[in-house]
């Protein structure tokens, strides 16, 4: 239940922040949906993050990307926002998901010109959201599984990323492990 | 006669991929030591990326090593499937009930990597020496130091974290290198041929920008040595 609150109050940030078109605010709202996706896994979460995500996108390039009727766009998501939120409060989980796959969609096929374009983003809002679940310590395998990206793509994403955490990852000396290696292969 | 084995995930294979330094594997498996993966970890290398046109290159060279017979199946040397498969949804419950948060127990493993930990701890009760290859950090963590991965995920995470550690006390028996340890033994047995004095560096860089989870730190120290 506190879940879904949560959610729930993403959400409505979300909307808003999308409407002053704060991009920032955005993409932090879009994380702080990670770990509750790390935590629980559940598909719904994963996909807030990376529609948040996404739009962060969208509306950092704004004037790249060229949409026309930006308003109507923009009101288009956040009707649609308003439909996943009402939902999510009433405990309609189906119909939850429903809405956020409409939301997917409706960005995707804003214009037939710019599908591949909204494809692109998605895609690499799926990376970025699988390496914040990774960093959390979810194992690569099992963060690709449950963001259905690429275990290649991602290995290269990850490592270009600096990850502040890395003196946890330390576990037995560097030099102890090769010389265990470099023993292994005498 | 198996004298010596390497088990690998698939990060250390998809990473010498991209960097284009899968001949060390044929090096390897012709001083002797057995390659191995399991059916999980072929599905990540070979036929996921078959169908995604830029990693098809790298999982036609994957499939082709393991058509030559370089590196080969856990079943083919002498494992049943069926004890690989027990063994590895038995460890696979042991990590994914090993941390708890809001008292629930958090996934934090999936089979592919496990199925490694299952053939090891299948091949040391054969007692037949080996050593599992894996890049990434979360598997290596939980069975070398379990609390520095509760402590990150506590940080990460904001939440209490409790480890149960019970059964997860036989974990010593695993060996775990990374790709920076196969490029640097590559390097020093001269199986890589760059004459040039920063060739080690720019090897170990070169694992670490394909995901290998070694630190900036960890590197210095390597090219010392």
């Amino acid at each position: 239940m506190e879940e879904v609150t949560h959610v729930i109050d993403v959400l409505t940030r979300a909307r808003y922040a999308l409407e002053q078109e704060d991009t920032k605010q955005l993409r932090e709202l879009s994380d702080k949906t990670i770990h509750s996706a790390s935590v629980y896994q559940h598909t719904d979460y994963i996909l807030v993050a990376t529609i948040i995500y996404t739009l962060s996108k969208i509306v950092e390039r704004k004037d790249k990307i060229g949409i026309k009727n930006w308003n109507n766009f923009i009101k288009g998501v956040s009707n649609l926002i308003v439909l996943a939120i009402s939902s999510a409060q009433r405990n309609k989980h189906s119909q939850f998901i429903i809405f956020l796959t409409k939301i997917k969609h409706y960005m995707e096929n804003i214009s037939e010109d710019m599908k591949p374009l909204i494809e692109e983003l998605l895609r690499k809002a799926s990376i970025n959201k699988a390496s914040k679940v990774y960093e959390h310590g979810i194992s690569l395998a099992k963060t690709t599984k449950l963001l259905g990206v690429n275990p290649w793509e991602l290995s290269e994403y990850i490592g270009e990323k600096e990850n502040p955490q890395i003196k946890l990852n330390k576990t037995i000396d560097a030099k102890e492990r090769m010389r265990m290696a470099m023993d292994f292969f005498k | 006669m198996i004298k010596k084995v390497l088990i690998l995930d698939a990060g250390p294979i998809i990473n010498l991929s991209m960097n284009g330094l899968l001949e060390i594997f044929e090096k390897v498996y012709l001083s002797g030591i057995t390659i191995v993966i399991t059916n999980y970890v072929y599905q990540e290398v070979v036929d996921h990326p078959s169908h995604i046109p830029r990693f098809e290159l790298g999982a036609l060279r994957i499939k082709e090593l393991v058509e030559k017979g370089v590196i080969k199946f856990a079943t083919d040397i002498g494992l049943a499937q069926m004890e690989i498969e027990s063994e590895t949804q038995r460890w696979l419950k042991i990590a994914n009930s090993s941390i708890k948060s809001d008292n629930h127990f958090i996934e934090i493993v999936s089979i592919a990597e496990i199925s490694c930990i299952a053939v090891s701890s299948l091949l040391n009760k054969k007692r037949i020496e080996n050593i599992i290859g894996i890049d990434e950090r979360t598997t290596r963590v939980l069975f070398e130091k379990p609390e520095n991965l509760r402590d990150l995920m506590a940080s990460k995470l904001h939440r209490n974290i409790t480890l149960y550690t019970k059964d997860l006390e036989n974990t010593k028996q695993f060996r775990f290198i990374r790709s920076s340890e196969l490029v640097f033994m590559a390097y020093k047995k001269k199986i890589i041929e760059i004459n040039d004095k920063h060739a080690l560096e720019a090897l170990l860089y070169a694992t670490k920008f394909k995901g290998c989870a070694i630190s900036w730190e960890e590197i210095e120290q390597l090219k010392k040595m």
